[in-house]
Formats: structure tokens, sequence, C-alpha cells
């Protein structure tokens, strides 16, 4: 009865190790360490309940499958978003960019009568800020999704995307230009 | 204009405070001087921290269970081990260290084919006790080694209350349930004939009630169970919840003659502060 405590103890890459010798079961503590945070990058992209529950699943398997691929000097959170980053690019390519109605969007509360003034505005400055960022491309919506949800920092998100820190601090920033020229078509970079 | 391009980057370290405070001065005064890097900064302060108004997805526990219904078909159809090949893996480590400490390889060998027996053995007598019955073991020790469904499953249903007092107990340190062990335990809260174990489904289950159906087979046991300590903490549990839907029962209860009397001003109260 200890395993499961002395499991909690453990790290992320001691237990990724372990799950990578063969006890698949001890994924279990690491999906319950990150699968909120995993859920809720999906989710930004797709915004879609269902959907995003599918794609956390085959992110999960394929850290199963890809075990032997992990190695002992990877950082497992950053090796996670690198995986969750290709399920997520995967299922773009498949669909496409889609534009999403959002389950808590404003169409779909048009008939509360309850909704005041306030909360009406507030609604609406949510719904344009989803609708702007899913016009961006790809890239520039990770960016901002890994910098601003996710709580990384610029080092990891640069390991994340392969790239430097320098460099994701550019793209940060044009990808937040991107989002103001959407959000306020008249202004200038 | 160079000085402008090499201050841009660092807003958003300005605004996740991450500069030192000599960079947020040089940051600071720049701005003061230069009206068009002040007037980019405070439209992209502007959208980034709205940004940050965006309300956080709800996460639906449910992702649990898919998770655990993932991990065991992935199980299922990988290539097990099996424990003999585990114990082998063991003792071949086991040889290996022996080997770095230079003893004779014939002494090893030999203990190998020892253990390699014993494990066979025990094995087979586990083969032969796949059907369930586990009477030949300690049965604490089966609990407490084996982490493995089929196991919890035979423990449920043996014939010995404390047995299932155990099993039922086990299901609270595993990591998350899956449906299959959900619907024991519930099957277990309304059929057992022991209170106690009973009870210590209840528990179990009462650490789950955030999920829509046990919420639901919680508030149907109730009108399923007859021990007046059962009864009352079922009913605790749906005050606690503010489940008024199990008012519905707790009338169906209260209509039968053979209630505790206890239990029938337990439900009177926790009907009112539901109302």
């Amino acid at each position: 009865m200890n395993y499961n405590r002395d499991a909690n103890d453990l790290t992320d890459n001691s237990l990724m190790e372990k799950v990578k010798g063969g006890n698949a079961q001890l994924l279990t503590v690491l999906f319950m360490r990150y699968h909120k945070d995993i859920y809720r990058f999906i989710f930004r992209f797709v915004r879609h309940k269902e959907e995003s529950q599918d794609l956390l699943q085959t992110v999960f398997y394929r850290v199963l499958k890809y075990k032997h691929t992990y190695k002992e000097n990877y950082e497992f959170r950053t090796w996670l978003y690198q995986i969750t980053r290709n399920v997520v690019s995967d299922n773009f390519k498949k669909n496409g960019l889609v534009y999403y109605s959002d389950e808590n969007s404003l169409a779909d509360k048009a008939d509360d009568s309850l909704l005041i003034d306030q909360e009406i505005e507030k609604q609406q400055q949510i719904d344009s800020l989803n609708l702007a960022l899913d016009k961006l491309s790809f890239n520039d919506r990770e960016v901002i999704i890994l910098s601003r949800f996710q709580n990384l920092g610029y080092v990891e998100i640069a390991k994340i995307l392969n790239s430097t820190e320098g460099a994701v601090r550019v793209k940060l920033h044009r990808a937040i230009n991107e989002l103001k020229l959407i959000l306020h078509p008249k202004s200038t970079k | 204009m160079k000085k402008c391009d090499k201050i841009k980057p660092l807003f958003f370290s300005y605004f996740n405070h991450e500069l030192s405070r000599d960079e947020e001065l040089s940051l600071e005064t720049h701005l003061q001087t230069c009206p068009d890097c002040k007037s980019e900064f405070d439209t992209i302060q502007a959208v980034w921290e709205s940004l940050g108004n965006l309300p956080e997805p709800p996460v639906d526990p449910i992702v649990i269970t898919q998770f655990t219904n993932m991990l065991n078909s992935y199980q299922e159809a990988g290539p097990r081990k099996t424990y003999l090949q585990q114990l082998i893996a063991n003792f071949s480590n086991f040889f290996n260290q022996l080997g770095q400490r230079h003893y004779y390889p014939r002494f090893a060998y030999s203990l190998l084919l020892i253990l390699i027996s014993f494990s066979l053995g025990y094995y087979f007598s586990r083969v032969s006790d796949a059907g369930g019955n586990y009477a030949h073991h300690d049965k604490s020790s089966v609990i407490a080694d084996k982490a493995d469904k089929k196991d919890l499953f035979t423990l449920l249903n043996s014939p010995y209350a404390p047995v299932r007092l155990r099993a039922v107990a086990y299901s609270n340190d595993l990591p998350s349930l899956d449906s299959t062990i959900v619907y024991a335990l519930i099957t277990t809260l309304n059929n057992d004939t022991n209170d106690n174990v009973r009870l210590a489904a209840l528990e179990s289950l009462s650490r789950l009630s955030h999920n829509p159906y046990v919420r639901q087979e919680l508030i149907k046991s109730l009108t399923n169970q007859e021990s007046p300590i059962v009864q009352v903490a079922l009913i605790d549990l749906m005050l606690e919840l503010q489940e008024k839907r199990s008012i519905k029962y707790f009338k169906k209860m209260l209509k039968r003659n053979s209630l505790n009397s206890i239990v029938k001003s337990r439900i009177t109260e926790t009907i009112q502060k539901l109302g």
C-alpha cells in the first residue's frame, strides 16, 4: 500500500524512467500531475470539450507508445509539451484551422435574460478575444498560449519549441502585434 | 531605432516582473523619451492583460476514467512481462552483481537454478489459483503485494467480511478508479451483507461524488439500505452534497413502517435543511 505514496514522492523523470522500464501503471502519477495543464493547453487551441478530451488521451497514449525514445537527461514536462504540441499540430493538419463556437459564447446565452449589461460586455470581450486568437496562425497562437496561459518560463518555452530564448521573445512580440491588429484593425504595428 | 528594437522584446518580461531593477529602469526611461515605443507598450499591455482575463477552461474529471481505460487497454494489448519473466530479470540482475564481485560463476549458476525452480513452483501455484481462490495465501499480504485490478475484484467477492473490508480500503489507495471498479463498489454498497463493508464502500464512493453517475447511484442507494447506520451515513452525505434530488427517495423511505425512529427524524431534519 505504500507503493502509491512512494510513487508520489518520485520526480517526474524517475517516474518516466520506470514507465519506460515497463511499469506503465506509474504513468497514472504523471497523468495526475499534468493532465489539467495539458488539457487546458489543448483546449485553448481547439476550444471543444470532447475533442480536447480525446486529444488529451492521445497525448498520454503517445507517451506510452514512444516511451523508448525518452532519455534520462530529458526534462519530462518539456518532453510532454513537445508531444502535446505534435498531437495538436497533427490535429490541425487533419482538420485545418477551424473556427469554433465556444460552448459559453454569448450567442448561446442570448436567451438568458438574467445577464446584466456588465456581464454581457465581459462576455463580448471574451468572445472577440477568442475569435481573434482563432484567426492567428498556429505558431503565433502557440507561443501566446505557452507564455500567457501555461506559466512556463521563456527558457522552457524555447526548449519546447526547439528555439532560443531571444527568438521566443521576438516571436511572442510579433504574435501579440498580430493579435492587436486583428482586435484593432486600424492600429499600426 | 536600434535601442527600440532591443527594448520591445523586454515588454513581456516587464509584465511578468522578470526584469532586474536596472533593466526595468532602462525600459521605463526609454518609454518616457520615445512616444512610439510608449504607444506600442500601452496597446500591447492592454492585449496582454485582456488575455489574462480569459476564464480558465474547466477540466471534467471524466478524463481520469478515460485515462484509466486507455491505460488498461494499452496494458492488455501491449507485451506484458509475466511474473516469471520479472523474477528472472531480477535474478539476472543479482547474478550480474555477483559476477562483478568475482564470485565463482558456477556458484552463481547453481543459485540461479535453485531460484528459478522456486519461482517456477510459485508461478504454477499462482496459475492454479487464477480461478480466484486465494485460500492458500495470507490474504493481507496478497492485498499489499498485488496492485492488480483482478485481485481487487476477487477480494471484493471474498466470503470473509474482513477481506472485503480491506479490499474496499485498498481501492482508496489507487490513484484513480476505472468504471469497472466503481461499479463493483456500488454493487458492494447495495448488496454486501456486512454493515461495515457497506459503510467502507460508501466512504470510498463519497470521494467520487463529483462524478454524476456515482452521485446518481448514491442517491438511488438510499432505498436499498436496511441498516440504520448505513442509512444515517447516506443521509448525512446527501446533506453535505446539498443533493435536493434525494428528497424524493427520503419520502419513499418515510413510508416504510419498519424505518428506525432515529433515521426517521434524521430524514425529516434533512428534508427541511435541503428544502
